[in-house]
């Protein structure tokens, strides 16, 4: 597959990018306007949760998903994996 | 033809006659299907000023453009007329089984016109339809009407060749009966198509109900491909749980997180797990902590209805009463329950579980903490037919008025009606439901009651348009403000709020939407601005997509990149546009319910809001207190962004033309 400029530039400098639903007390500054984190080659749940400054990072690793899937604090991130936490939601 | 049968079925109750009408192709590119199909037939055949209780209203009952092609979370149905309770377009829609039972009988809406000179149900079947008498029906409760009208089916055809879909039919209760214009159309031993006064228009034309029982086959055009959507949406639900330590006493604090004065965008399908469990009710104490729940008539807060009343809402307490969870045809989410209730309603054994909105309607709203007797209360809405939001909307408005003089205990004939007292409102609803007395007053909702009542009680009356407004409080959620004034069926919480907008992710989708993927201010929610204009006109025109495929709401709110609505029109029907030509049809459609409007004289700036919606005067306590929502220009920027008239939200010429509107 042919990449795009930027990712082949983050791929030499050995980092990726990964979409985040980031859950509430998170820093807004760690997420670009389209919604990504970029994180080094390697990163793993707990290396995201602290780049997005998550207070009670045991609870959020219990309510975090990678690609809809279970998630634990090891569990490593790829360039373009989704995160979501599970929330509260009002309406219905 | 795919995805939809080519056909719709008209009955003239007034002459008896039945007879098919074959739709054009065209129709179904423009309208697309079930709200939109309505909405076409109805703009174009009720006269303008038509009585919505007289021969000339017509009621359809729509099955959705999906509906039955394979795809998933697109099992409903939906009736359409002109509402008696707001005097312009009418519709609601519902689960169950109905909107596939309508296809498979060879229809995709069955148009009912006229007035019966007795009470009947229609059937149809291979025999095709015929109308039988219902005389001996009239007056019975919904639930028991349906298992009558079914029974007798089921005897009558003891002898033919069985069939392996069960039918299904929809009925009224007592106070569609009764034409309480807060009456709605049950279906599934209690299911609602419950707003607009539905119900009503279904008892006024003396149609007690329907059997459908037909067996042909939903086309769709291209099945692999739909079934690989459905698929790839059933795998990401399943893994959807919320966690095992996630118990509803932590609801609360979840909830006080969403009333943050930042907002977070939410990935939607993260919200299925809760569907999953506890279905709507965990909305009972995650809205109520953060002001999204209005309390005690919309003049209270959690302030007023704190924790010692609202724990015994928690939802665990009402799924340890779930002995049966169950799924509306072609769902895969299933928030819907059957509750054990024998020791509370003596000789019911099992009633449905209550949804939020009943369960705030009779809770917070009237300060009633005694779970037990919501679920009484909504046993008797579902057996008498009536929507559980207008009723505890007007059960509100009479302790109000009892409370401040209006209404004396005479009037009440002895119920002491203040804030709390579970078995005068019990006896309220009982009233209600049967027009006895007091009820008969309050049957037909808010706004007429005082209109009647006089001596200031308009003050009491919170609704929009005429329709009682629904549990979420747009102090909270503005956006929720916009949609209960602008929509043209007004006061209803399903169209689109900024947590719809947020979740639903149209942007992954549709070229114009704005993104919502970082965190922002909660007071931005409250701004006149374009961003929020772009919004509400996505949520309205996706909406209307989501109602004319027989969608459910809460699928539209797991979001457009899982629940792959665009993709699913394009598999099934082969048609092959783009998700920015399909909003375009939500446009059209959107357009025309509202011309509809136009039509019969309503003018679109009467559906205000009722001031203590928007806190005029703030509430001085609680989470939403001092909270204003400047809802007037918002308004106009909906219309303006939508192409009707900023200053009176009527459709401007071009836009009629530009959605070839003028050609239909």
């Amino acid at each position: 597959m042919i990449k795009s400029k930027t990712e082949n530039t983050l791929y030499s400098m050995n980092m990726i990018k990964v979409r985040v639903y980031p859950p509430p007390f998170s820093n807004p500054q760690a997420i670009d306007e389209d919604g990504y984190v970029e994180l080094f080659s390697g990163a793993l749940v707990k290396d995201l949760i602290k780049e997005l400054d998550i207070p009670f990072a045991r609870l959020a690793v219990l309510l975090c998903k990678v690609n809809y899937q279970k998630a634990k604090a090891a569990t490593p991130l790829q360039h373009g994996d989704t995160v979501s936490f599970i929330t509260a939601f009002a309406g219905g | 033809m795919s995805g939809y049968t080519g056909s719709i079925l008209w009955v003239d109750l007034s002459t008896d006659t039945i007879k098919e009408e074959k739709v054009s192709a065209k129709v179904y590119k423009k309208v697309l299907g079930g709200v939109g199909l309505g909405a076409y037939f109805l703009y174009n055949h009720i006269p303008a000023g038509a009585d919505p209780l007289g021969p000339d209203n017509i009621l359809g009952f729509m099955s959705g453009l999906l509906t039955g092609s394979g795809s998933v979370m697109t099992g409903r149905w939906t009736a359409v007329c002109k509402s008696p309770l707001t005097g312009g377009w009418g519709d609601a829609n519902c689960g169950g089984n109905l909107s596939p039972a309508i296809k498979r009988c060879g229809y995709d809406g069955i148009f009912f016109k006229g007035v019966s000179s007795v009470p009947v149900y229609l059937i149809i079947d291979d025999k095709g339809p015929r109308l039988k008498q219902a005389a001996h029906l009239w007056g019975k409760d919904a639930i028991e009407s349906e298992e009558i009208i079914l029974a007798e089916y089921a005897d009558e055809n003891s002898n033919t060749k069985s069939n392996k879909t069960p039918a299904a039919a929809a009925v009224i209760g007592p106070a569609g009966e009764n034409r309480s214009l807060i009456a709605g159309i049950s279906n599934d031993a209690g299911r609602y198509a419950a707003r607009s006064g539905v119900g009503a228009v279904m008892g006024s034309k003396k149609l007690k109900g329907l059997v459908l029982a037909g067996r042909k086959k939903i086309s769709c055009y291209d099945p692999a491909a739909t079934k690989e959507i459905s698929k790839e949406y059933t795998a990401k639900i399943k893994k959807q749980n919320i966690p095992g330590f996630v118990r509803g006493r932590f609801l609360p604090l979840l909830g006080k997180l969403l009333g943050m004065k930042r907002v977070f965008p939410i990935d939607g399908i993260m919200v299925a797990g809760g569907f999953k469990r506890w279905g709507t009710i965990f909305n009972n104490t995650t809205s109520i902590v953060n002001g999204d729940s209005p309390v005690k008539n919309w003049g209270g807060s959690v302030v007023d209805y704190h924790k010692g009343y609202y724990k015994h809402l928690n939802p665990d307490y009402i799924i340890k009463r779930e002995e049966k969870k169950y799924h509306c045809y072609s769902c895969v989410i299933g928030c819907g329950g059957i509750c054990r209730v024998a020791d509370i309603i003596p000789g019911t054994e099992h009633t449905h579980k209550p949804e939020y909105e009943t369960v705030c309607s009779f809770g917070p709203l009237l300060m009633n903490r005694n779970e037990k007797s919501i679920y009484i209360i909504n046993d008797l809405c579902n057996r008498g037919g009536i929507d559980t939001i207008s009723t505890g909307s007007t059960v509100a408005f009479a302790i109000e008025c009892y409370e401040n003089g209006i209404i004396s205990k005479k009037d009440t004939e002895g119920l002491e009606l203040c804030w709390g007292n579970e078995k005068a409102i019990i006896a309220l609803v009982k009233k209600i439901i049967a027009r006895e007395g007091l009820g008969d007053l309050l049957a037909d909702g808010v706004r007429e009651a005082s209109r009647r009542l006089g001596a200031g009680s308009g003050e009491y009356a919170v609704h929009a348009g005429g329709q009682e407004g629904p549990m979420h409080d747009p102090k909270f959620d503005p956006l929720f403000g916009v949609h209960y004034s602008v929509d043209p069926t007004p006061g209803r919480h399903t169209i689109g709020s900024g947590l719809y907008y947020t979740t639903a992710q149209l942007w992954e989708r549709v070229s114009w939407a704005p993104k919502v993927v970082k965190s922002y201010l909660k007071e931005e929610e409250y701004k006149a601005d374009e961003k929020n204009a772009l919004k509400s006109a996505a949520n309205a025109y996706y909406k209307q997509l989501v109602d004319a495929a027989g969608g459910c709401l809460f699928a539209m709110i797991t979001g457009a990149q899982h629940w792959r609505l665009f993709d699913y029109f394009n598999t099934v029907t082969g048609w092959n546009k783009t998700p920015d030509e399909y909003m375009e049809d939500g446009r059209r459609i959107y357009t025309l319910r509202q011309l509809f409007n136009i039509k019969h004289g309503i003018e679109p700036k009467s559906f205000k809001l009722h001031r203590r919606m928007i806190g005029d005067p703030p509430l001085i306590e609680g989470p939403l207190s001092g909270r204003y929502v400047d809802i007037d220009p918002m308004i106009q920027n909906h219309w303006k962004q939508v192409g009707w008239d900023p200053s009176n939200g009527v459709p401007l010429p071009e836009t009629v033309k530009k959605l070839a509107l003028d050609k239909l």
